[in-house]
C-alpha cells in the first residue's frame, strides 16, 4: 500500500490544483517560506525548554520529579519516561515538542514510550496558551467549565493514546 | 503567562538540587547542551516544515479545505446551535476547525479570534463564557489533527524504521479525546452557571 500512497496523493492534489488553476509553483515557494519561518520562530521556545529540562536532569530534579509522578503515571498507563513531556504538554507546544525529541534520543524513536508521547502529541493541545489566547484577546473573565472540560478531554486522550499505541 | 511560573519553577528547582546534590559544576554544561540540542533540532525540522507548508499551502489555495467544511457543516450546526444562525460566524468556527484538522495552524488562529469574538457579540458583549463559547475552545483544545505533520518529521528525523505508523493510534486518540471533550463540556456546563464577573 506504501507503495501507491505517496504517488497516488501527489496525482490526486496536483490534478485538483491545476483544475482550480493554482499556479503551484508559486504557492509552493510562499509555503516553504512560511514553513522555514516558523521552523525558526519556535527555536528560542525550544531553546528555552531544552536549557530547563537538560538542566533539571543533570541536577537530578528530574529523577526527584519522575518519583514523584510515579503513580499517577502509572494510574494513566502511560511509561515514567514521559513524566517531563506529560508535564510540559498543556503549558507549550515547543517545549513539549522538544521534550518529545529527548523521548526519541534517549529512547529511540521507535520504543514504546516514543510512540505513546508521539500519538499524545498529536492528539492533545496546548490547553493553556489556548485558553489565554482565545479568552484573553476577547477579554472574557469567567472561562466556567472550560478548563475542566479540557483536561478531562487530555487525559482521555493519553490513555487513548497509552491505550492504542499498545494494541496496535 | 503561566509558562513564566513552570518555567521558572524548572530552573529554581534544578538549581537547588544541584547544589543539595553537589552537581553544580555541571549546571552550565548542561544548559550549553540544551541550547545546542535546540539548534540541531531546528535545523533538522527546517526540511519538513518547509516540504510540508509547501504542501499545505496548495491545498489551501485549491480549496480542498471547502471540501472538508461542507463535510462538517452538519456537526457544526449540531455543536453551535446558536452561533450557527448567524452565517459569518458559522463560517468562522467552520473556517478554524478544518484549519486545524488539515495542522494549518496559521489560518487557523486568526478564524478561531474572529469566532470567538462574533460568539461574545450573540452573547450580548457578555465578559462571561457563554456554553458555545466553552464547547469551542474544548473543541479546539482536544485538537481533531488529521496528519500531525511535525510529529512525523521529527520521528523520520530521530532515524524511525516507520514514522508513519503512528497515524492510526494517533487519530483514534484524537478522536477519543475529542469525544471525551465534548461529553464533559455538556456535562460540566450545568455546574458552572455564568454569573456575572466581579
Amino acid at each position: 500500500m506504501s507503495n501507491y500512497t505517496a504517488p497516488l496523493l501527489a496525482i490526486l492534489l496536483t490534478g485538483y490544483a491545476l483544475l482550480r488553476g493554482v499556479r503551484m509553483y508559486d504557492v509552493f515557494v510562499q509555503g516553504a517560506l512560511e514553513g522555514l519561518h516558523t521552523a525558526f520562530g519556535i527555536l528560542p521556545y525550544l531553546l528555552t525548554a531544552l536549557v530547563a529540562v537538560e538542566l533539571m536532569k543533570v541536577s537530578g530534579a528530574m529523577d526527584i520529579l519522575t518519583a514523584v509522578m510515579r503513580r499517577p503515571m502509572q494510574l494513566l498507563g502511560l511509561p515514567a519516561e514521559l513524566t517531563p513531556f506529560t508535564v510540559l504538554r498543556p503549558f507549550s507546544g515547543s517545549a513539549a515538542l522538544a521534550a518529545l525529541q529527548d523521548i526519541y534520543v534517549t529512547q529511540g524513536p521507535d520504543s514504546l514510550a516514543a510512540r505513546i508521547a508521539s500519538a499524545i502529541m498529536g492528539s492533545t493541545e496546548t490547553i493553556f496558551y489556548t485558553l489565554s489566547l482565545y479568552f484573553g484577546a476577547h477579554r472574557i473573565q469567567k472561562s466556567r467549565h472550560t478548563l475542566p472540560a479540557a483536561l478531562v478531554s487530555m487525559l482521555a486522550g493519553m490513555i487513548a493514546a497509552s491505550l492504542f499505541c499498545r494494541i496496535l | 503567562m503561566c509558562l513564566n511560573i513552570v518555567w521558572a519553577v524548572m530552573i529554581l528547582f534544578s538549581a537547588v538540587c544541584a547544589v543539595v546534590l553537589g552537581r553544580g559544576a555541571l549546571v552550565l554544561d548542561a544548559a550549553m547542551q540544551g541550547a545546542d540540542g535546540a539548534v540541531t533540532l531546528v535545523l533538522s525540522l527546517c526540511a519538513m516544515f518547509a516540504l510540508w507548508s509547501g504542501i499545505m499551502k496548495v491545498v489551501e489555495a485549491a480549496g480542498q479545505q471547502d471540501v472538508l467544511s461542507r463535510l462538517l457543516l452538519p456537526v457544526v450546526s449540531r455543536l453551535f446551535p446558536q452561533a450557527s444562525r448567524s452565517q459569518q460566524c458559522r463560517n468562522a468556527v467552520t473556517a478554524n476547525l478544518t484549519a486545524n484538522m488539515l495542522g494549518l495552524g496559521n489560518a487557523a488562529t486568526p478564524a478561531g479570534l474572529k469566532a470567538v469574538g462574533l460568539m461574545k457579540e450573540l452573547n450580548g458583549d457578555s465578559l462571561v463564557a457563554s456554553d458555545e463559547m466553552c464547547m469551542f475552545l474544548v473543541v479546539n483544545m482536544s485538537s481533531i489533527q488529521l496528519l500531525p505533520a511535525s510529529v512525523i518529521s521529527l520521528r523520520a528525523a530521530a532515524g524511525s524504521a516507520n514514522p508513519v505508523d503512528i497515524l492510526l493510534p494517533a487519530f483514534l486518540a484524537t478522536l477519543v479525546s475529542t469525544l471525551f471533550g465534548v461529553a464533559a463540556a455538556r456535562l460540566l456546563a450545568p455546574l458552572f452557571p455564568p454569573k456575572k464577573p466581579l
